[in-house]
């Protein structure tokens, strides 16, 4: 075989403050005609900056101070700017992370990817152009390519967008394609579907991921890269068979705990009281368009000391019913009742004091915390805000529960890695000793270790002091390894739940069946996904038609399971399922 | 609150770091020196801002006037002092005003929201629609010319952008998790605002502030030089560059420095500014993209001493 890409002992080094600092060291591999190849690591290891290196984009100050990146036997590190933009999109094609901040919000979808067609090719003419578009959108799985043809980026839902992406990353037929994160933005069943994609191009593709998981069954190759290092690499099955590397054993391990099933019996029961429930609880808003039922009638109860995980796709309105589970937002209809008390019968004063009683941790670390705000300062605002003493032996009790050192304290939150910022955010949601958290996919945007950290952290956390969580999250994953009990929530309406083990275990509703083969495993095999995959984009709310129902998403090649009211004999007491007419909206 | 959390608050709060910054020294250093001369400097001199010498009008700089003497004979540098006066006191109680009541605008609006919002943004772009020169040319028919009218004409419309802004940014300040979050933790609006709005906008109030302060001198020096600002013998500014002007030819040091004052000014209140909002903008970012200029120069001479 030929190798269409090598990089040979590439060293990457940035000047700070009159010092050199190593970036990446000794980058070293290559890649065959027509081979997957998988880079894998943790934020900050320099997998996206290896990838700008390949591309040459490289911010000014980053230099490569030896070593050679040859394509085709061409040295891309002595090409000139010129001769670069040919390579780019025409020979290496990329597809990048964030699928909303790279396409022309002002550019039709057909125009914005002919355009670089022409850039490549000038003398298209505008039909040949036209019928390559469609081609292409056809390829990545667009349906109705005609009608999008024509439409502006924003018509479009994440996944789509990416799609799109793909698209333009492939219109000038490039021999090798490089996707950084091409999936982290977007829900599980779309990445599988993405991932089908990739899989039907034939083409070589370098494909950067922090999940190994995700990786491992799709590349015929791996690249293990830890603090800009490679520190291993092999085929999927040499690493997750016999892995050599500390950090890859690492690795590993933290995925297989993730995959681990809760131990068997304990089946968690609802016991008499909840310490908080929901009952036909509904919130719509009026948009442009019409009334957008964010959350339609949902009941749910969580008992005290057990976490109710809450699953469901991008605008499926988890997020609502957490705040709305708070009084957050005030509920069009139905009621909330903590502890038996109806939250909305409260007056502004009551209502205050039983803010103490529960508290929410947010997604984005990043954005939950003041950044004008000593880490001291955002610890102690909630003691402020309630006119209590600050007392400092609490706040390093605290900052010790949650596994901060007392330096931190006078930091800003700029200052710490993700994972330490979301421990902040942790502590200020604990200081008051809440008896309730909404957990709002508090580890979406940190990396698979820090992410399992996270959880181990929340996990101990309720077993000392008997917290209850609502843990919300897209990734069935993370709530398979937290939850007591699940809730499945499609456009708004919980389409499923029951105890953890027992929904998973046997899941009946076609949704639930589709968010678990989404999963990605640690193994070798690539999946056949086929028996309940989603053919077309999962609806969102924002698609107001009524009639349709989930069934009308599920391909007719694949007939689902007929979803038949379930057997009350095969069900487990506490195993809720939707009927089909319940859905109909 | 208690008096503990009280005073820890201050202590976490006190911002000393900003008079670190190479441009504020600077600019305060110069505008503290013109303030000086504004308050002693009529003392430093024999002669008062209107005493006329008519046999020395026209005087070139020299060692008994150090700027020359105007049309009248009057001290040019007295002048120059007592205008500063004039046209400082205009420029910060000027800026002050809006920046009172464009902040408390623009916060009620963001705030509040909802129809409430709609309202008084509503009310501000009718404001904004009045033509600037008519209010000024209505109140100085009304009012008479002088310092109040000036002070008057410039803040019945100056406070419009500054309460836009602050709307605008609080508005994308509350969309924000941590507001969210001390939502949840059960603050008020005041404690919102006060702990977490007003912090994040600081930085822009204080650099618009700064920027609308020269904008006011100026806006003084025009209408003087209208005639519709502060009237003879007081002196400001603008009314000294008025008054230079007709014989621009002959006795241009008349005209240099109370410009020469005026350009000082300006530049100070701009270069402050920029040294606000570099302070209050300063997050050591650990992006990589972000730090890359400020490391190019460096990085420049570490690698040609290489070649070398």
């Amino acid at each position: 075989m030929k190798k269409i890409l090598e990089v040979e002992e590439v060293d990457l080094v940035i000047c700070r403050d009159n010092q050199r600092v190593n970036l990446l060291q000794e980058m070293n591999f290559s890649l065959f005609e027509g081979e997957r190849l998988g880079i894998v690591g943790d934020s900050g290891s320099g997998k996206t900056l290896l990838m700008k290196m390949i591309l040459q984009l490289l911010p000014k100050s980053v230099k490569v101070t030896r070593g050679k990146v040859l394509y085709r036997n061409k040295n891309l590190l002595q090409l000139s700017a010129k001769e670069m933009r040919k390579i780019r999109g025409r020979e290496i094609g990329m597809i990048f992370q964030n699928p909303l901040s790279f396409l022309n919000p002002t550019m039709k979808i057909g125009i914005q990817i002919g355009e670089s067609y022409r850039a490549a090719s000038p003398y298209a003419g505008t039909k040949e152009v036209k019928t390559r578009v469609l081609h292409l959108l056809n390829l990545v799985g667009i349906d109705d390519p005609e009608l999008r043809f024509y439409q502006y980026p924003h018509l479009l839902s994440g996944g789509m967008r990416q799609r799109v992406l793909i698209a333009l990353a492939l219109i000038s037929d490039p021999s090798l394609v490089i996707a950084d994160e091409p999936t982290t933005a977007l829900d599980t069943t779309i990445q599988a579907q993405i991932f089908d994609i990739f899989y039907q191009l034939h083409k070589s593709i370098i494909l950067i991921s922090h999940d190994l998981s995700l990786v491992a069954s799709f590349c015929d190759r791996l690249l293990i890269m830890h603090e800009g290092q490679i520190v291993e690499e092999g085929s999927p099955k040499q690493l997750l068979t016999k892995a050599n590397h500390p950090h890859t054993q690492k690795l590993i391990y933290l995925l297989s705990s993730l995959q681990e099933k809760q131990a068997v019996g304990r089946v968690a029961k609802l016991t008499e009281h909840p310490i908080i429930s929901a009952s036909n609880f509904k919130k719509h808003f009026s948009t442009s368009r019409g009334i957008l039922k964010a959350v339609d009638g949902v009941s749910l109860e969580i008992p005290r000391g057990m976490t109710l995980g809450l699953v469901g796709e991008s605008g499926s309105g988890k997020s609502t019913l957490g705040q709305g589970l708070l009084h957050l937002c005030s509920p069009t209809s139905g009621s909330i009742y903590f502890n038996g008390i109806d939250l909305s019968s409260l007056s502004s004063k009551e209502l205050k004091r039983w803010r103490k009683k529960a508290q929410i941790i947010f997604q984005d670390p990043h954005a939950s915390l003041n950044h004008r705000m000593k880490i001291l300062e955002i610890i102690m605002e909630p003691l402020l805000i309630h006119n209590i003493a600050v007392n400092f032996s609490k706040i390093t009790k605290i900052l010790e529960l949650v596994g901060l050192n007392q330096e931190h304290l006078h930091q800003y939150p700029y200052e710490l890695s993700g994972g330490q910022k979301q421990r902040v955010a942790i502590a200020r949601a604990l200081i008051l000793n809440p008896h309730f958290i909404v957990c709002d996919e508090p580890v979406a945007s940190l990396d698979l270790s820090s992410q399992l950290q996270i959880t181990q952290l929340l996990k101990t956390l309720q077993r000392e002091s008997q917290i209850s969580y609502l843990f919300i999250s897209h990734d069935l994953r993370m709530i398979r390894h937290i939850a007591d009990f699940i809730a499945v929530l499609y456009l708004g309406k919980i389409v499923e739940s029951g105890p953890t083990q027992i929904v998973c275990d046997n899941p009946l509703h076609p949704y639930t069946q589709a968010l678990i083969s989404a999963i990605p495993q640690l193994t070798l095999s690539r999946k056949t996904l086929q028996t309940s995959r989603f053919k077309k984009e999962i609806l969102t709310p924002t698609h107001l038609s009524r009639k349709t129902t989930l069934f009308s998403c599920i391909s007719k090649k694949n007939p689902v399971r007929q979803h038949s009211p379930p057997n009350d004999k095969e069900r487990h007491p506490e195993h809720y399922v939707a009927l089909p007419n319940q859905e109909a909206r | 609150m208690t008096i503990k959390n009280s005073i820890l608050l201050f202590l976490l709060n006190l911002k000393v770091g900003i008079f670190k910054l190479q441009k504020v020294r600077f600019s305060l250093g110069i505008l503290g020196f013109l303030a000086a001369m504004a308050l002693i400097g009529p003392w430093i001199t024999p002669y008062t801002y209107y005493e006329i010498h008519l046999a020395l009008k026209n005087t070139p700089p020299c060692s008994t006037f150090w700027m020359g003497t105007d049309e009248l004979g009057r001290d040019i540098f007295t002048r120059i002092c007592c205008g500063a006066r004039v046209s400082l006191f205009i420029g910060i109680v000027a800026a002050t005003i809006d920046l009172f009541i464009g902040v408390i605008y623009g916060s009620v609006a963001a705030i509040l929201g909802g129809k409430m919002e709609e309202f008084l943004m509503r009310v501000v772009d009718i404001l904004s629609s009045i033509p600037y020169l008519l209010i000024v040319i209505l109140l100085v028919a009304t009012m008479g010319p002088g310092v109040s009218t000036v002070i008057l004409a410039l803040t019945l419309t100056g406070w419009i952008p500054m309460s836009r802004m602050v709307r605008g940014q609080m508005k994308q300040l509350k969309s924000l998790d941590f507001i969210h979050a001390a939502y949840a933790l059960g603050a008020s609006h005041a404690k919102i605002w006060s702990r977490h709005l007003l912090p994040n906008t600081w930085g822009s109030i204080l650099t618009m502030t700064t920027l609308t302060i020269p904008t006011a001198i100026f806006s003084e020096a025009f209408l003087s030089f209208l005639g519709l600002g502060c009237q003879a013998p007081v002196a400001s500014w603008g009314s000294m560059i008025n008054d230079a002007l007709s014989a621009l030819l002959y006795f241009p040091w008349r005209l240099f420095f109370p410009s020469l004052c005026i350009t000082v000014t300006m530049f100070c209140f701009n270069l402050l500014g920029e040294g606000i909002r570099e302070y209050f903008d300063h997050q050591p970012s650990i992006d990589l993209m972000k730090r890359t200029p400020l490391y190019e120069v460096k990085e420049k001479q570490l690698f040609s001493n290489k070649n070398l």
